[in-house]
């Protein structure tokens, strides 16, 4: 009998006529070929999740593994610490009434919150004693994003082309510790460090720059370097192996995923999730995660507004849709707000709730939640004739069990 | 005319069941007078001295059960006992609540529940023998026949859990407008707890021995289009765990909400069978679906299961569509088609 093939990743185009391959809650693995088995490749279930922990507030904001080795994390207005055993301890509060994404970062001494506002806090990592960024320069005005390069944190600063930084190995400011975003005239959006440089993401360009140990200012522009890309959504932007990944916009328009790596910009979105996305109501509010399990490393970018999820595998290079259903049966965007990994585990944070999941390969529920898979086959056509469809074989693993599941 | 919930809203037999747990698995059966479209619920509640406990699974024969409310924890339950040595007297432990149901779907006389928590939970290197389990379970019985229940996602979840001073009150605030609710609440204070007049008591006050004190009460109130607030005060010092939740029916002759109709499998069907994976088809070129057709995923160890669909018509141009929610390590690589060409 005749094979459909299941190579690639979701792909429904703007009209369905060309292609309907939803692919939800299923990433793709290729075979090697030398292996030489029939089929070259399979579609295993995305990660289920395991509540590890329960924060009084929801949702939870931000995640971060400190250079000490402990996972930090803000749930509605409070910091915690939470330990080996997945305790959370509070440590201190910061703006209330707030619900978007939070940034840490931390120099090895001190971890430092920020929360878009013009406030920011720090945490001393070996006493995890809590206080206010206290600046008696007020040079400090608040971020969207900390990073941390050569000793530095780093700060955008919401509203202008500037990002500024502290001194070096302390959370101190010195008034002339700052710099324009300046090949281009748009406004600094955010900022993340790869492979040791530092890269400025404005609304529509893009620059590098990187430590050239200047007295005055340790931080220059990367001369001759300049990408013509900026981002659309400011907490869409995530790193992972010296490359950053993103939400795109430029002079010329918006909406596309975009991968920067070696002064280099490559679209990693495709048609069906271009056209995908210009149909949601919002995009600014996209979140970027980055996380690896069997291998895969994933960019998880997630639409509150649209209440969508896509999940890119920077390995294969395919997309997937993800999904929660609740107890209804609707879909959602799935329940990952942030992503860290610490203790062994990647671990995510509820959008909604104060809960941190754990996030298994081996298990195949959301939290007690089934988890829905789908894929659509290609077309079937025959020279615009007929065909009589006899008979379909899924190729499908049967007869499973569920495994025991560490904690 | 009175809600249709109020109406048939009654209480079958129920008990409370305790664990001390070593292993991090127990299961009981109970008895309970169930019929058809029954709603059964289940509330956990679990202490321990150090390690919050994770539920891994909650599972009975013949049910589904699915989490209703998000767990509440709190770290701060006071431990006036201690295990017997002295040692843990006046320190505080950890306890979590939530919150299950089951839609019964035939009549039933009885079922064994079984559940297991994570392996940190049983390994407490504090004192392993020091953590308790406690099952509450309740049935709404006299649902009306035929209608599913759907849980309402828009109602909220309301989680309290806070140190409560002697007569200090915790408040759960539910705001609902749906016509015809039926709100839940799990309770479980450190001591004995006042509930304001009208809820009914489904089950609880059983108290749980070494371990951190848990006593969990399952209570319920039937409600058309109001908003009701519970302030259970606490007689100790310690924390008070509540959990409330909402479930929301049909009324009489009204259609229920959960049908996918040609678009996909049913959802309700998709959430309640989990061992089964949809077939549909699109000759429509992808625009609209077939009915779903369901097999089985085989069972335990029915390796040599083929997936196969039989019969399935022609089309000039047709898009195969697989859907499973089963929680089950699967893979899929594709398919096979017999196909033969017609003439025009």
């Amino acid at each position: 009998m005749p094979r459909l093939q299941l190579t690639g990743g979701a792909y429904q185009a703007r009209n369905v006529i060309a292609s309907a391959q939803r692919c939800l809650n299923l990433y793709v693995e290729t075979m090697p070929q030398a292996v030489g088995e029939p089929s070259p490749a399979a579609l295993y279930p995305t990660a289920g999740l395991v509540r590890v922990a329960y924060l009084p507030q929801g949702p939870v904001r931000g995640l971060y593994r400190a250079t000490n080795d402990t996972l930090y994390a803000v749930g509605g207005s409070t910091l915690y610490a939470i330990s080996l055993a997945w305790l959370p301890v509070a440590l201190g509060s910061i703006t209330p009434g707030l619900t978007s994404p939070v940034s840490m970062s931390d120099n090895g001494n001190t971890l430092v919150l920020v929360d878009g506002t013009s406030n920011g806090w720090q945490v001393t990592l070996a006493t995890n004693a809590f206080a206010p960024v206290s600046d008696p320069t007020g040079s400090f005005r608040g971020a969207d994003r900390v990073d941390y390069l050569d000793t530095y944190l780093l700060f955008n600063v919401p509203g202008t082309p500037q990002f500024q930084t502290t001194q070096s190995l302390a959370v101190t400011f010195d008034s002339l510790y700052f710099a324009n975003k300046e090949s281009h005239s748009d406004l600094l959006v955010t900022l993340a460090v790869a492979k040791r440089e530092i890269w400025l993401i404005g609304e529509t360009t893009t620059e590098v720059w990187y430590n050239s140990g200047a007295a005055d200012f340790p931080f220059e522009s990367m001369p001759s370097v300049f990408v013509d890309h900026g981002t659309c959504a400011k907490y869409s932007v995530a790193a992972t192996d010296n490359a950053i990944y993103l939400l795109a916009a430029d002079r010329q328009g918006q909406g596309i995923v975009m991968q920067c790596a070696g002064y280099q910009s490559t679209r990693i979105s495709n048609y069906a999730l271009e056209t995908e996305l210009a149909g949601y109501p919002v995009i600014s509010d996209a979140i970027g995660m980055t996380y690896q399990y069997n291998g895969h490393v994933f960019y998880h970018l997630t639409f509150p507004a649209a209440d969508k999820t896509w999940l890119y595998d920077i390995t294969t290079g395919q997309w997937s849709e993800l999904a929660w259903l609740d107890a209804g049966g609707a879909e959602h965007r799935h329940r990952a707000n942030c992503a860290a990994s610490c203790y062994g585990r990647v671990v995510v944070g509820d959008w909604q709730s104060g809960a941190i999941y754990r996030l298994d390969p081996n298990v195949y529920t959301d939290d007690g939640q089934p988890i829905r898979r789908q894929r659509a086959f290609p077309h079937l056509v025959n020279d615009g004739k007929r065909l009589f469809y006899r008979q379909f074989i899924a190729d499908m693993d049967a007869g499973t069990v569920a495994p025991a599941v560490a904690g | 005319m009175p809600s249709p919930i109020a109406a048939a809203f009654g209480l079958a037999p129920a008990r409370v069941g305790s664990h001390s747990l070593t292993d991090g698995v127990a299961s009981d059966s109970f008895g309970v007078n169930a019929d058809a479209d029954d709603v059964l619920l289940v509330g956990l509640a679990v202490s321990a001295l150090r390690s919050l406990p994770v539920l891994q699974s909650l599972t009975c024969p013949g049910l589904s059960f699915a989490r209703l409310a998000a767990p509440a924890q709190a770290t701060n339950m006071p431990y006036p006992g201690g295990a017997g040595d002295g040692s843990e007297a006046g320190t505080t432990g950890v306890a979590s609540l939530e919150l299950w149901w089951a839609r019964v779907p035939t009549a039933m006389t009885g079922a064994a529940v079984t559940y297991s928590l994570d392996a940190a939970f049983s390994s407490d290197p504090f004192n392993p023998n020091s953590q308790n389990a406690m099952l509450v379970w309740g049935c709404v019985s006299g649902c009306q026949a035929g209608d599913p229940w759907d849980v309402d996602p828009a109602l909220p979840v309301t989680i309290a859990s806070q140190v409560a001073a002697p007569g200090t009150a915790a408040t759960v605030s539910f705001a609902t407008a749906a016509p015809d609710t039926l709100l839940l609440l799990l309770a479980c204070p450190s001591g004995p707890g006042t509930l304001p007049a009208g809820w009914t008591s489904v089950v609880g006050g059983a108290m749980a021995g070494a371990a951190p004190q848990v006593t969990p009460s399952l209570y319920a109130l039937a409600a058309a289009g109001l908003v009701a607030g519970l302030t259970a005060s606490d007689g100790y010092v310690g924390a008070g765990l509540y959990i409330g939740a909402a479930l929301v029916g049909t009324p009489d002759g009204g259609s229920d909400d959960e049908g996918g109709g040609g678009s996909g499998p049913s959802q309700s069907t998709a959430t309640l069978q989990p061992d089964l994976v949809w077939l549909e088809w699109s000759d429509d070129r992808g625009h609209t679906w077939s009915n779903p057709v369901s097999i089985s995923l085989g069972g335990v160890g029915g390796y040599i299961t083929s997936l196969q669909w039989r019969r399935l018509g022609y089309a000039r141009d047709r898009v195969f569509r697989l859907t499973w929610s089963a929680a089950l390590p699967t893979a899929l690589q594709g398919a096979w088609i017999d196909v033969k060409p017609g003439s025009s």
